[in-house]
């Protein structure tokens, strides 16, 4: 690794850090706002499954692993986002 | 669909040992069990996890998921380091990784005996059993992750990883990321959703 990729590598790290932590504060603050259940839920899904994706690319350093790989780590959060949503909906 | 076939047989790409990932795999889905019996217990019994939700620490749940992103960050900074050949560099991110880590852990202890001080055990309800067991076995999660993360800083400090060889410092990384990851879906559901 030379010295521009260690740069480049450090940066993208920080910068994806840095939107995780943005996101997790605003999922922690939409828990205090009178929004409406399901509206709630739909959305800090949402949030969570950007920041799996997140995880999955840049912190596992999935992103140019085999699609195989990638695509399985990738649908966890979205499979459980969905089902979860689902579950919840059914109960409305 | 051949491309994704093709490439299920290509491991080389994949970060550290193969084995990890096989196991991160099962863990996962021993996860995802928990996670959607929490989802229908919880939708068979709307009232009783409301007023559970009602006693939680949101502060606390939110203090240890920016804690395990920080200790996921310092991990990261520890691989880079180490592909760059700086093994002190290393090392040095790995230990900020598991005081990150220990604050989770103090966190997690604090919450868990102002809950149990307040009558809230195992058998209280369907919420707390949840609460505890869900919470519990990623706890337990984190703490091996901890003594992993510690032999490779420790291996990392005595010269037993350099730039071309490293495999050992991204198979601990990619089980912290694991743990990580559990709790980000883990967070939303027990102190974000109500």
């Amino acid at each position: 690794m030379n010295t521009e990729q260690h740069s480049h590598s450090v940066q993208q790290a920080t910068k994806i850090w840095l939107l995780l932590m943005l996101a997790t504060i605003t999922a922690a603050a939409l828990s205090f706002l009178p929004i409406n259940g399901m509206l709630m839920t739909f959305i800090t899904i949402g949030i969570l499954i950007l920041k799996g994706q997140m995880i999955v690319d840049y912190f596992m350093g999935l992103k140019t692993a085999s699609a195989f790989w990638r695509v399985v780590m990738s649908a966890y959060c979205v499979v459980i986002g969905v089902v979860v949503l689902g579950v919840y909906w059914l109960g409305k | 669909m051949k491309q994704l076939f093709n490439a299920e047989i290509q491991t080389d790409s994949l970060p550290g040992d193969f084995a990890i990932w096989i196991f991160i795999l099962a863990e996962l889905g021993v996860f995802s069990i928990f996670f959607i019996a929490y989802a229908v217990v919880r939708m068979l019994n709307p009232e009783m996890f409301a007023e559970g939700y009602l006693h939680l620490n949101r502060a606390a749940g939110l203090i240890n998921t920016l804690a395990l992103i920080t200790s996921s960050y310092f991990v990261v900074r520890a691989v880079i380091a180490i592909k760059a050949g700086e093994a002190r560099g290393c090392t040095f991110w790995l230990n900020w990784a598991l005081v990150a880590a220990m604050v989770y852990v103090v966190v997690k202890l604090w919450e868990y005996t102002v809950s149990m001080q307040a009558g809230y055990t195992l058998h209280t309800n369907a919420f707390y059993m949840f609460y505890y067991l869900l919470t519990f076995f990623h706890f337990a999660h984190v703490l091996l992750g901890m003594v992993i993360l510690f032999a490779v800083s420790r291996k990392a400090k005595q010269g037993g990883y350099s730039e071309t060889d490293h495999a050992g410092v991204e198979t601990g990384a990619s089980y912290w990321h694991m743990v990580d990851l559990l709790w980000i879906i883990l967070f939303p559901l027990v102190y974000v959703i109500h």
